[in-house]
C-alpha cells in the first residue's frame, strides 16, 4: 500500500480513501498532515497534549465530513477543521487560564477591534462576522492577505512571516498596522462598536 | 451597535473560504521551497524548456569516452523519421525517438496503490472506434517517474466524437498497457478518458525493432485504464465483457459492486447506452479534479514568419522541436532537442498575430554534426544504475532512503563554443521523515572545443555559464512543505 514506508500519498488518493469509508484514511492522513496539524494547533494552544488531542479531533471530524463533502482541497480543509478545533479549545482554556501561545499574543494585537471580555454571541452573528472578514481578505493585496492569513489565521510569529516574505520585521509590523485599520473602519462602517 | 470579543473574531476568522486557504497554502509552499530548495545551474540554464528529461540514443560515439565494451543494453539507434507521414497536427513531432533519461523512483516503485475505480474526467473524454492495433510492443519512456519503461500496445483509434477536449484529430493513436492486451477493435465504439503524450517529454521505444520511433500521429494514454477509463459498448449498450476479460479484472474487482448496486459514483450503469454515459459525463461535476486537458493545436498561419518557423522548427534526422503548448495560451513554443537533448533555444509562435520570436541559442547544421553525442554515455549510465545505484559524492546515505536518481542531459553554448552536459541528480529522505529531505548532483561536461569530457562541480559550472553561483548545500537536510 503506498505510504506504507513513510511517503505521503497524493491528496486526491487519501480523499478516495475516505469516500471509500476506509480507515487507510486517517493513517494517510496522519503520514502527510500530522506535523501540519500539529504546527498549527501549538501556535494557538502552545501545550503538547492539547495539540495531540487536537490532531485526534481533526481526524474523527475529517472522517465525519467525507463523504458528503469532497473537498476541491484536501489541505486547506484540514486545515479549517483543525484550527476549529484548535481554536474551541483555546478559549475553553483560556477561561482557566492565560495560554502562552502565539495566539494570545496575535490577538491581543487585536485589541482595539475586539474586546477581552467575553459576550454572549449567537452562531449567526459569528457567521455575518465570517462573512465580512472574508470578503475583507478577499479585497487585500496578495501579500497583505498572506500577512493577514499567516499571523491571524495560522497566528505564525511575525519573524516567520518576514522570513516568508523576505521583508524585515518591521515591514511585517507596518503592513499589520495598515491591515488593522483598514479592517477597523470596515467594521465600523457595517455598524460594529470599536 | 454590535460589540466583537476577542472569541468571536477568531472563530470568524476560521469561516476563511477553502479557495483563499488553498491559495495561501499553494503560495506558501512555493515560497519554502524556494528558500530551501537547491536551485540547480543546470535547470536554470534551460528553464525555458522546463525540464530536460529525455536522453536519447546516439549516431555518433563519442571519441573520449570510448573504451572497447559493447554499447550497452539500454542504448537505441536513431531512426530516421524521414519517412513518416505526418498529419496536420503540430504535436505529433512529440514522439521523438531515443534512449530515456534514468529515473529511479523508490517512492513509486515500493509501493503502488490502486486508484478508485471511476472514469476520470480530468482529461480528453473520447467517444472512438478502434481500427487498427499495432503488432509490435512498445515502451514509453517517461522523463518524470518511472523506474523501468512500460510496455504498450499501440492501438490507432477513430474519433467519433469529442466529449471533452478540443481539436482532437480524426485519428489518433491510444497506448494500450501491454498487460490490459484485448482486442479493441471487437467494440463497436469505446468511450476513453486520455491524456495527451508529448505534452511533457518522453520516448517511444517500438521493442520488435529495438529502435526508437517516431509514430507520426497524436499521442493519447491513460495509465490507469483498467480502472474504469475505457468503457466498451456493443449494439448500442455499454458492454460489460471488456472489463471481465484477462487483466482488466485487477482494476474491476475494485468496481464491481460500485455496477452491482449502482450508487452514481460511476457514470455508467448496466444497460446504459453511449449517449447516456456521455449525457451523465456531461452533467456531473463534483467529481472534476482536474484543471482541463491540454490541448492539440493544430497550427496554420497565413504570415510568411509563421510559416518559416514552422519550416524551421520541422522534423530533420538527428533533432527535433518540441511543441509546448497549454490550454488558454496564446502562444505556442518550440524547444530544439538534438538527439533527444534539451538545448537552450527555443521558438515561439503568437498563436494570434503570427509573430516569431527565436530565443537562446541558435544551432546550425555544422554546430549540430559536430556536437558529441552525449546520450550514449548516458546510455552506459542508465544501465550501469540497473545494476547498481551510484553513490551520491556529498549525502552520507546512512539512515536515508533514495526516492529519485536522475539522469539527464543537455546541450548548450556559451561564447560560440558548444556543450553538452549530462547531469547526475540524487534526493533521499530520512528513513523515517519524508518531510526532511536531501539533495545531491554531479555534472559531467562536454567541451567541443578541445573533444574532452570531465567532472565539474557547480561553481565551476557557474562560472563557465557566467551566472550567479546558487546558494547550494548538497547533502545538507532540506525541510519539504508540509502540504
Amino acid at each position: 500500500m503506498q505510504g506504507a514506508s513513510g511517503i505521503p500519498l497524493d491528496d486526491r488518493e487519501i480523499i478516495e480513501l475516505y469516500l471509500s469509508r476506509d480507515e487507510n484514511a486517517i493513517k494517510q492522513t496522519d503520514v502527510k498532515y500530522r506535523k501540519f496539524i500539529y504546527k498549527l494547533a501549538y501556535n494557538i494552544l502552545h501545550d503538547e497534549s492539547d495539540c495531540e488531542e487536537c490532531i485526534s479531533d481533526t481526524y474523527l471530524g475529517v472522517w465525519n465530513a467525507i463523504p458528503p463533502t469532497v473537498p476541491s482541497s484536501f489541505a486547506a480543509f484540514i486545515c479549517a477543521i483543525a484550527r476549529r478545533y484548535a481554536i474551541k479549545r483555546y478559549h475553553a482554556l483560556s477561561k482557566k487560564r492565560a495560554v502562552p501561545s502565539e495566539m494570545t499574543v496575535s490577538l491581543s494585537e487585536l485589541g482595539d477591534i475586539a474586546y477581552d471580555v467575553s459576550t454572549v454571541e449567537s452562531e449567526h452573528e459569528t457567521a455575518a462576522l465570517g462573512e465580512l472578514i472574508n470578503s475583507f481578505v478577499r479585497s487585500l493585496s496578495s501579500r497583505r492577505r498572506y500577512i493577514f492569513i499567516s499571523r491571524y489565521y495560522f497566528a505564525e510569529p511575525i519573524d516567520r512571516i518576514a522570513s516568508d516574505l523576505m521583508l524585515s520585521r518591521s515591514m511585517i509590523n507596518k503592513e499589520l498596522a495598515r491591515i488593522k485599520n483598514d479592517l477597523k473602519q470596515l467594521l465600523i462602517s457595517e455598524g460594529y462598536s470599536i | 451597535m454590535k460589540n466583537i470579543c476577542q472569541k468571536q473574531l477568531s472563530e470568524a476568522i476560521s469561516c476563511l473560504d477553502e479557495d483563499v486557504l488553498a491559495d495561501y497554502l499553494n503560495q506558501k509552499n512555493q515560497k519554502q521551497i524556494k528558500q530551501k530548495r537547491i536551485s540547480s545551474l543546470c535547470k536554470a540554464l534551460i528553464a525555458a524548456a522546463a525540464c530536460f528529461a529525455i536522453i536519447v540514443g546516439s549516431m555518433h560515439f563519442l571519441p573520449m569516452l570510448a573504451d572497447d565494451k559493447q554499447p550497452p543494453e539500454a542504448h537505441v539507434t536513431w531512426e530516421s523519421t524521414a519517412t513518416i507521414t505526418t498529419p496536420p497536427v503540430a504535436d505529433s513531432r512529440l514522439t521523438v525517438t531515443g534512449v530515456p533519461s534514468f529515473v529511479y523512483d523508490g517512492a513509486s516503485a515500493v509501493q503502488s496503490a490502486p486508484p478508485a475505480f471511476r472514469f476520470e474526467v480530468s482529461g480528453f473524454v473520447v467517444k472512438a472506434r478502434a481500427t487498427e492495433i499495432y503488432k509490435d510492443t512498445y515502451s514509453v519512456y517517461s522523463g518524470h517517474a518511472d523506474v523501468l519503461p512500460r510496455d504498450y500496445r499501440v492501438v490507432k483509434m477513430q474519433t467519433l466524437e469529442t466529449v471533452r477536449g478540443e481539436n482532437m484529430p480524426q485519428y489518433f493513436l491510444y497506448l494500450l498497457p501491454e498487460h490490459l492486451y484485448t482486442d479493441l477493435t471487437e467494440y463497436e465504439c469505446l468511450l476513453l478518458s486520455l491524456y495527451q503524450k508529448g505534452t511533457s517529454e518522453f520516448v517511444i521505444v517500438n521493442n520488435t525493432l529495438g529502435t526508437a520511433q517516431c509514430l507520426g500521429m497524436p499521442v493519447f494514454a491513460n495509465d490507469s485504464a483498467e480502472y474504469g477509463n475505457v468503457i466498451a459498448f456493443n449494439n448500442g449498450i455499454f458492454d460489460e465483457s471488456l472489463w471481465l476479460t484477462g487483466s482488466w479484472q485487477t482494476g474491476y474487482q475494485f468496481g464491481k459492486y460500485l455496477l452491482d448496486e449502482y450508487d452514481g459514483s460511476l457514470f455508467v450503469s448496466r444497460g446504459d447506452t453511449c449517449q447516456a454515459v456521455i449525457d451523465k459525463i456531461n452533467n456531473e461535476s463534483a467529481m472534476h479534479f482536474g484543471e482541463g486537458p491540454e490541448c492539440v493545436v493544430a497550427l496554420s498561419f497565413d504570415t510568411k514568419e509563421a510559416s518559416d518557423a514552422l519550416s524551421y522548427v520541422s522534423l530533420s534526422d538527428k533533432n527535433v522541436f518540441l511543441q509546448k503548448y497549454s490550454t488558454g495560451s496564446k502562444w505556442v513554443s518550440f524547444v530544439r532537442y538534438i538527439c533527444g537533448c534539451v538545448t537552450d533555444e527555443t521558438v515561439t509562435i503568437d498563436l494570434e498575430t503570427g509573430e516569431v520570436s527565436y530565443d537562446g541559442s541558435r544551432y546550425s547544421e555544422n554546430d549540430i554534426t559536430a556536437l558529441p553525442d552525449i546520450s550514449f554515455d548516458i546510455a552506459k549510465k542508465v544501465a550501469d544504475y540497473r545494476l547498481e545505484i551510484p553513490s551520491p559524492p556529498h549525502i552520507d546515505t546512512d539512515g536515508k532512503k533514495l526516492l529519485r536518481l536522475y539522469v539527464s542531459g543537455a546541450y548548450f553554448k556559451k561564447s560560440g563554443n558548444t556543450y553538452g552536459l549530462v547531469n547526475t541528480s540524487w534526493l533521499y529522505m530520512d528513513a523515517d521523515d519524508y518531510y526532511v529531505q536531501y539533495q545531491d548532483e554531479e555534472f559531467l561536461l562536454y567541451d567541443t572545443a578541445n573533444g574532452t569530457a570531465y567532472t565539474v562541480t557547480l561553481q565551476e559550472l557557474a562560472e563557465l555559464l557566467e551566472e550567479e553561483m546558487p546558494d547550494t548545500e548538497y547533502g545538507k537536510p532540506i525541510e519539504i512543505p508540509m502540504c
